[in-house]
Order: C-alpha cells, then structure tokens, then sequence
C-alpha cells in the first residue's frame, strides 16, 4: 500500500539527512550523504535532485558548498544536466569489472588497513560488508520497515 | 572567490577603558564575499571589535579599513551600504514593524524589502515593544536585508534564541546568499557574525577567528583549519626507555604516560605526521590521528597560548 | 533636507499626544491669564490658583517635549538606534530645530499673540516685544534645555543638570552681587551676553551632534554656564573699568557749553542724619555732597544717569568707578572708600566729578478721557476699578513700556463726588515683562490720589535725546561736612 504525503512538497525533501563530523570538509560529506542515497535508491534515475538554493537552505550550507557538491556528483556521473529542468539523477552507468575493481581499489585497501590495525580478521570484514550491503539495498518503493 | 580588496582590514587595533585591556592590537583581515565566523566567550572583546569596526567606538590605538573606508570616517552615508544586527541596538519601540520598515525605507537607496516580512513570519501591525526577542532579531535582520548591503555585520544574534527562530534567522540569510549567488556567483556580501557558540554557524561559515581575553588567537578559513589540526594518540611500548627530547612547535599541549603519548598537532596537512612520530618518539605501536572539532581546536588553542604567556612571564 | 523632513514627520507622529496636551495647556491659559488680570486685589481665587499651575505645567512641559524630541535619536550612547543607520548629523539637528521651532515657539508665540489681542491691542504693533520675549526664552529656556537633553540620553539626567546649573549660578551670583555697591553697567551687556551666550550653546549644540563626543560637550556646556555667570556678573556689576571707560568716551561726548551744567554750592549744608537710610554700604561710605544740576526751562527727564570722581590729597588718589546717581535730587549721593575718609579727615581735598547721562526729550502730550475701559499710547489698555481690582485706575501693557512716560491729571481729595480735586502725576519707567507666561505688565496708577471717570489724563512720552558728559571740578573740598552719620 502507497502512503502518499498530502502535505510533503516532495522537490524540497532531501531524501538524505547528516550530521556533520568533525575534521571532514562538509562539501565532502554531502557528497557522500548523497551518493549513498541515489545507491540505496532513495532517489530514483530521473528524478530532480535539490537546487543550490534547496540544499543550502535545508542543510545550512553555503551556496559556495551546495554548488561545489552538485559539480562533484556531476563530475562523478552521479548526476546529469538536463537542458529546461536542471540537475537530474543519473542512471547508474555500467562499468566493467576491471573499472569497478580499479575504482573500489583505494577504498577497499583502507578498509583492510583499517581492520588490520583494529585487529579485525577477514570473516569479520566479510560480514560486516554483508550487513551494511543488506541494508543499502532496500526494494525502490515501500521502504524498510 | 576572487579577494580583490578585502571587506575589513584592521591594523593593530586596540581599545583600552580605563585600566582595562578590551582588545590587544589586531591584525585581521576579513574577505569580500565570505561568511566569517568571529568566535569567542563573553567579555572576549568581540562586541568591542565589532563596535570599533563600525565606528561606534573609537581605538584607543590602531585602525580600520572597512568596505574602503577608514572606520573612523563612517558616516552616515556609509551606512546605506553596511547593515547591523544586534541584541543590545535598541529599536523605536512605539513603532509597528511595517511602519518602522516604513521609516526606514527613504534612508536606503537600494531597499527592497519584497516578501521579506511574510517569509520571516513577522506580523507588521504589532509594535514593536510587544515582540519577543527572536521577533526583535528577525526585525532587525529583517531591516538589513531589505536593501542587501554589501557588507552585513551581526553581534551575537542567536544568543538567547528558541531553535526555531535561530533556524528562521539562518535561513533568511542562507536565502540572502542565494539571492546574490544566482546574480553573481563571484560577489556575495561579506557577513560578520560573531557568537559564543560556533555550532551556530559553522555549517556555513567560511572563515573563523578566535578572540579569547582580549586577544586573536587565530583567524583563517574554515578549510585550513580542519584539514589541519589533529588530534594524535600514540601508543607506546611501555618496557622501551622513555628518551626526553624537545617536541616541534607544531607539537601543542603534549602529555605523556608510560604507554601512550598524545599531543594535538597544528600542521598536519603540510607535515608527515607519522614520520615525526616515529622519529622522535620510542618503539611506536601505533598511531592514531583523529581530526578536531573545532570547539576543540579553540580549547587547544585558547590552553596553548596561556602556557605560552606563563612560560614567557 | 528631505531626510530632515522625513525625521520631522516620525517625531511629529510620535509627539502628537505630547503636543496636544502642549496645547491644550497653551489654550487654558489664553484663557484663564486674562480672566485673572481684574482679580489683582485679591490672591488665591481658584483660577489664580490654575494659573498659577499653569505656570508650572507649561515649562515641564516643554522640558518633556525636548526630552522626548531629543533623546527620541539620544546623542548619548553606543547603542542607539540610529548610529549605525544612514543618519546625516545636520539632517538630525536641523530635524529637531524645526520641531523646536514650529510645535514648541510657534505654539507659544500664538498663545500670547492672542493674549494681546485680548487686550484689544493690535499685534502686529508689539512685534518687537514678542520677538524679544521669543529671543530671551530661547537663550534662556529652550536652548539650555536642548543642549542639556543632548549631552544626556534620559530625562531625568537632563532634569538633575538644569537643576545643578541653576542652582549653582543662583548662588554664585548671590555671593558674589552684594559686596561692592551699585555700579553702572556696560552699556551693551544684554546684547552682549546673548550674542555669546547664543552662540555658545548653539555651537555645543553643534559639536555634540556632529562628533557625538559627549565628555567635550558636557564640559563645553558647563563651561558657557561658568561664562555667563561671569560675563552677568562683570557686565551688570560693571566689574571691568577699562570695558565701562571706554563706552563712556565712545557714548557721551562732553558738553562744555551745553545748557546744563553741574554746580557745587559750598554754602548748603545738606542734612546728615541717615534717618533710617544706611550710613555704610560694605567697606563703603556714603558721603552727600551739594551737587546740583543747573539748567535754563523746567524739569528735565535723564536717563542712564552715572557719576564717577576722583579724590586727590597729599599721599592718596582715589578714581571711583561709575555708579548709578540721581542729579535731579537736590544733592548728590557718593560712595567713598574707607582710605578716603583718612585722607579727609581734617584736611580738605582736591576732587573732580563726571557725569554721563541721557536727555529725554518730550513727545506730544496726548490726552485720554477715563472711562470704565480706555486705551492709551503704548498699546496699553486701562480700566476703572472694580472690587476685586482695587482702588484706583490700573493700565495693562503688552510686552514692554518703551519710553517713559508722564501721566498728568486731576485727582479726586477723597472721593469722586465730592467735587474737590488737586494736580495729580506720576513717572511710568521703561519695563520689559520679562519671560513668564502672560506677557503684560500691569500697573496701578497711582497720580496721587483716586482717579474718577471722564477725566483727561495728559500721557507724554519722552524720547532719547542726546547723551552728554559734565564735568565739575572742586579745587578744594572738606569732605568730613558731608558724611553721613
């Protein structure tokens, strides 16, 4: 069953919301918030993400940052420009196995340094990314209960 | 943001009354176009740097350039492009706040106040002295932003607010920003907000300065500061001999047990932390380093620069 | 001056209860002051009373008002409303000069205006008078008051410092008034202290509303307060000789060969006994000397009389300073120096007197018939007497009594229907009727006896002549003969 939201104007809701850390800069953070949310399908390809304007309102941030961030996922394919509606989500391009290795590369080296130094062995790691892999893939409508 | 000029340049400016030190001579500079954050604790001498810029107050020694202007010549007619928020400026009480909108109008040759009072949710036939003071602030922000000067300065305004006024207040601003981003990226207004309370602003603040008793303890952008001051933890082994040696500079505030050894490194974007480290400190198990908050960062500061002063005594 | 207009326009908004309650005051009394000018015989009626209220009420008033005119934008302070707004200082000061001028004097001046037309006076005859009641209320109220209220930022501040003023310069001058005798004053002393005066204040005024800086100001402002109270002082009290001398040269030419001359008529010992008079006044004595002035034709009218001398014994010189003296009484009376007296004693002494003053010269008798209500030159406007008014005919004038005036005409024995009368006269001086609320003079005439209706009343009024200078010199002199004792 469908809830519709009669009083939610559904342009100015960020789908994503964050706290911000210490230490990281927040142009960063949002970048992170919203990629994690267009992979976890909270925003669906085609969908109008939020203006400059509507993400610093919402989250308080400079328009210097709000605008920094949506050239980033722009730069990052996350996004795409569409002419007379603006910045949309992009669909999530197919890349090879080589170029998801490759790009993941970094990443996946910090997080076994990480475990290593925590003295975390490799089945934990393993079902820890399993975990947290469950819960980012939630079917696109309904929601998680 | 190109910096041409900057929007304020203070060159030791100083105030005593009396006996009494308020500002040690300053040296700051405050961009075209960014959000500065003045931070500090009550009687830190912000409200009195803030005066002294706006030629409320006159230097005891030292002076100020303000939008191109030397402070101490504002005028009257500086004002049409300076806008001032405070909680201590009285108001004309008897006014409403349409008719003081009304008033104030004729003074400003760039007023525009559009829908600013409906989207601040003020009521324009209360008068004034019947408003709360979150009412009281968002009227006087309310009257600066009706004719977008270029330069906005605002002491203290959230002191003592309910969030959701706080909230109103930060979003009329942030649409403010907004407003002249869209128009041209490259020339926002320069705001000047000073608070006890940094968590206020520091979402969208570009720049932060620290007066603590009187004195400056930094000022920088935002970016700099958090990449890089860390705070370093340093696991020891405690069986290998401890050797004494004298910590870099950019070493603050170290302490040390057997086994651990922490210290709060001040350039850890530009220095290799992990080699320092290893190369002053014994059998190294492990080294964390975490970043700051930056209410942190004042604390480390603030604590650092007292033991310098007694050191030096 | 449209930012100053715009300010004008808020602070008329915002005073307009302030200026109504003005006002009405302003209206009560045009309306009680001349139900109260028949009552003189008799005090304490209940309108005396409200008119005496009125009195009161009027002047807190306008200390209200330019509290509340002035400290609406207070000069005082970092915290105002208005210092970090495009407010020009000039459009400010001469926004609240302009209120002063139209809702605080205009008011006023309307107020008396219509007192003198109840007079049945004309005032466009008296516009002299009223601009100088204007003027010295001014200097003297309105200008203190804003000045005050600009280096203050509450009312009751200002109220402490116009207090403090007042007090202070009362008794400054009070110590300080008694101690030398009578002395001519410097001719143009009023004109004088308001020029500066004025100027004084006006440019505190000034200062403080263009650099805001409230220490030099306030100090400025007590300083002019210190000034006056010197300048009174030294003026009135011609305390400058040098000041008084020279006016004297530049003002009365001497007469050598005029038709008047002083004369010294050793033979007539005038009567010492001081009577119930003073023998000292001070360190002073008082000597009286059978001087007398001479001339062809009858009475003549001076004004502005002073004399001054010199003593010269073996051993001692005296110049006295000008004093006020009456040459029209049949000797003339001197205050001497205690070191005169030892000079004197015994021995006689070479003296030398001057003697500077005004002829008046007469105008055109004009005759006036008495009636229950008469006019009479001046603007003045006379009535009959009745119970509550008192005994005789009483003359009320509006603003001043320019020139001297003679009042000539018979006067009842005892009571009008008698039918016996004698010659009746009196002197009506110049008078100013100062800075009060009701701006007429009233006086009782008093010819001597009672005035009864239908008679013909000779008014003359004298004119400013010329100013003259006599001088008199005594070769040889015992001054013990005319001491007073």
């Amino acid at each position: 069953m469908t809830v519709r939201c009669t009083s939610c104007i559904s342009t100015r809701v960020l789908p994503f919301r964050l706290t911000f850390r210490p230490g990281v800069p927040i142009s960063d953070q949002v970048v992170y918030a919203a990629t994690r949310a267009i992979v976890a399908g909270q925003l669906q390809p085609g969908e109008a993400f939020p203006s400059v304007r509507t993400l610093s309102r919402d989250l308080k941030i400079n328009p210097n940052t709000a605008h920094k961030v949506i050239t980033q996922l722009l730069n990052d394919g996350l996004l795409e420009s569409r002419p007379g509606i603006g910045t949309v989500v992009a669909l999530l391009p197919h890349s090879t196995a080589t170029q998801r290795t490759n790009l993941l590369g970094p990443q996946i080296e910090e997080l076994v340094v990480e475990a290593k130094r925590l003295s975390i062995d490799l089945d934990g790691i393993t079902s820890a990314i399993s975990r947290h892999w469950k819960r980012l893939t939630t079917p696109p409508t309904g929601g998680s209960k | 943001m190109t910096a041409a000029t900057p929007a304020i340049e203070t060159r030791g400016l100083s105030k005593t009354f009396g006996h009494t030190e308020a500002l040690a001579p300053l040296d700051l500079v405050i961009p075209r176009g960014s959000v500065f954050a003045l931070v500090g604790h009550n009687g830190a001498g912000k409200t009195t740097l803030i005066k002294l810029l706006l030629n409320i107050l006159q230097p005891t020694h030292g002076s100020a350039t303000v939008l191109g202007e030397s402070s101490a010549a504002l005028t009257g007619e500086s004002f049409t492009h300076i806008g001032y928020v405070s909680e201590n400026q009285e108001f004309p009480e008897w006014m409403t706040v349409q008719a003081m909108m009304n008033y104030l109008r004729p003074f400003y040759p760039t007023w525009n106040i559009g829908d600013l009072l409906a989207d601040l949710d003020l009521p324009p036939d209360r008068k004034v002295k019947q408003l709360s003071r979150g009412m009281r602030m968002k009227v006087a922000l309310a009257s600066v932003l009706a004719f977008r000067p270029p330069l906005i300065v605002m002491d203290e305004p959230f002191s003592g607010l309910d969030p959701l006024v706080r909230d109103e207040l930060i979003k009329a601003l942030l649409d403010r920003m907004n407003d002249e981003y869209e128009a041209n990226p490259d020339s926002g207004a320069t705001i000047l907000i000073s608070s006890h309370d940094l968590a206020e602003v520091e979402s969208f603040a570009t720049h932060v300065a620290f007066l603590h008793q009187g004195k400056l303890l930094f000022a920088e952008s935002m970016a700099t500061l958090i990449a890089r001051f860390r705070e370093v933890t340093v696991t020891l082994d405690p069986s290998a001999r401890s050797t004494s040696f004298t910590p870099p500079t950019t070493w603050l505030l170290p302490e040390s047990t057997a086994s651990v050894y922490c210290f709060i490194h001040s350039n850890a974007e530009a220095e290799n932390v992990e080699q320092q480290v290893e190369s002053l400190l014994p059998h190294v198990i492990a080294i964390q380093s975490e970043p700051m908050t930056l209410r942190t960062i004042f604390l480390a500061l603030a604590k650092s620069s007292q033991a310098k002063d007694w050191s030096r005594a | 001056m449209i930012q100053s207009l715009h300010i004008l326009r808020k602070d008329l908004r915002h005073l307009w209860l302030d200026l109504l309650l003005y006002a009405a005051l302003l209206i009560a009394s045009s309306i009680v002051t001349p139900m109260i000018w028949n009552e003189a015989n008799i005090s304490n009626t209940p309108l005396q009373l409200f008119a005496a209220l009125l009195k009161v009420l009027i002047p807190l008033m306008w200390l209200i008002l330019i509290s509340r005119l002035i400290h609406d934008e207070a000069l005082v302070g970092d915290t105002q409303f208005w210092i970090t707004r495009p407010y020009r200082w000039t459009s400010l000061l001469s926004a609240k000069l302009l209120f002063l001028l139209l809702c605080v004097m205009l008011p006023f001046a309307v107020m008396q205006w219509a007192l003198v037309l109840q007079l049945s006076a004309n005032p466009l005859h008296t516009i002299s008078g009223q601009l100088l009641v204007l003027l010295s209320t001014t200097l003297i109220v309105w200008l203190p008051f804003t000045v005050a209220a600009s280096v203050t930022s509450v009312v009751q501040r200002m109220f402490l410092w116009l207090l403090v003023i007042v007090i202070v310069w009362g008794a400054v001058l009070t110590a300080l008034g008694s101690a030398v005798g009578p002395r001519m004053p410097f001719p143009f002393a009023p004109e004088l202290m308001a020029i500066v005066i004025g100027a004084l204040l006006m440019g505190t005024l000034i200062y403080q509303f263009s650099s805001r800086d409230t220490r030099r100001s306030r100090i400025a402002f007590v300083a002019t307060t210190v000034l006056f109270v010197v300048m009174f002082w030294s003026l009135e009290q011609g305390e400058i000789p040098g000041l008084v001398n020279f006016s004297v040269q530049h003002h009365y030419p001497l007469s050598t060969n005029g038709p008047l001359n002083l004369v010294f008529n050793p033979s007539a010992v005038p009567s010492q006994d001081a009577g119930t008079g003073e023998h000292t006044i001070g360190k002073l004595v008082i000597a009286r000397l059978p001087i007398t002035l001479q001339g062809p034709g009858p009475i003549t009218q001076l004004d502005h009389q002073n004399v001054s001398f010199t003593i010269d014994a073996p051993g001692y010189h005296y110049t006295s300073p000008w004093r006020p003296a009456d040459l029209l009484d049949d000797n003339l009376m001197l205050f001497l120096p205690q070191g005169a007296l030892h000079a004197a004693h015994g021995s006689n002494v070479h003296m030398h007197i001057s003697e500077v003053a005004q002829r008046l010269m007469p105008g055109t008798p004009q005759m006036v018939t008495v009636a229950s209500e008469f006019r009479v030159p001046g603007n003045g406007s006379c009535r009959l007497p009745s119970r509550l008014s008192g005994d005789n005919v009483s003359c009320r004038y509006p603003y001043e009594i320019k020139l001297r005036t003679t009042i000539q005409g018979p006067v009842a024995d005892d009571s009008c229907s008698s039918g016996s009368a004698h010659p009746g006269m009196e002197t009506l001086g110049t008078r100013f009727s100062g800075n009060g609320l009701d701006p007429t003079i009233n006086i009782p005439l008093r010819l001597g006896g009672k005035i009864c209706p239908g008679t013909q009343l000779t008014f003359t009024d004298y004119h400013p002549a010329e100013n003259f200078l006599l001088e008199l010199d005594i070769p040889s002199i015992s001054l013990d003969r005319y001491l007073v004792r």
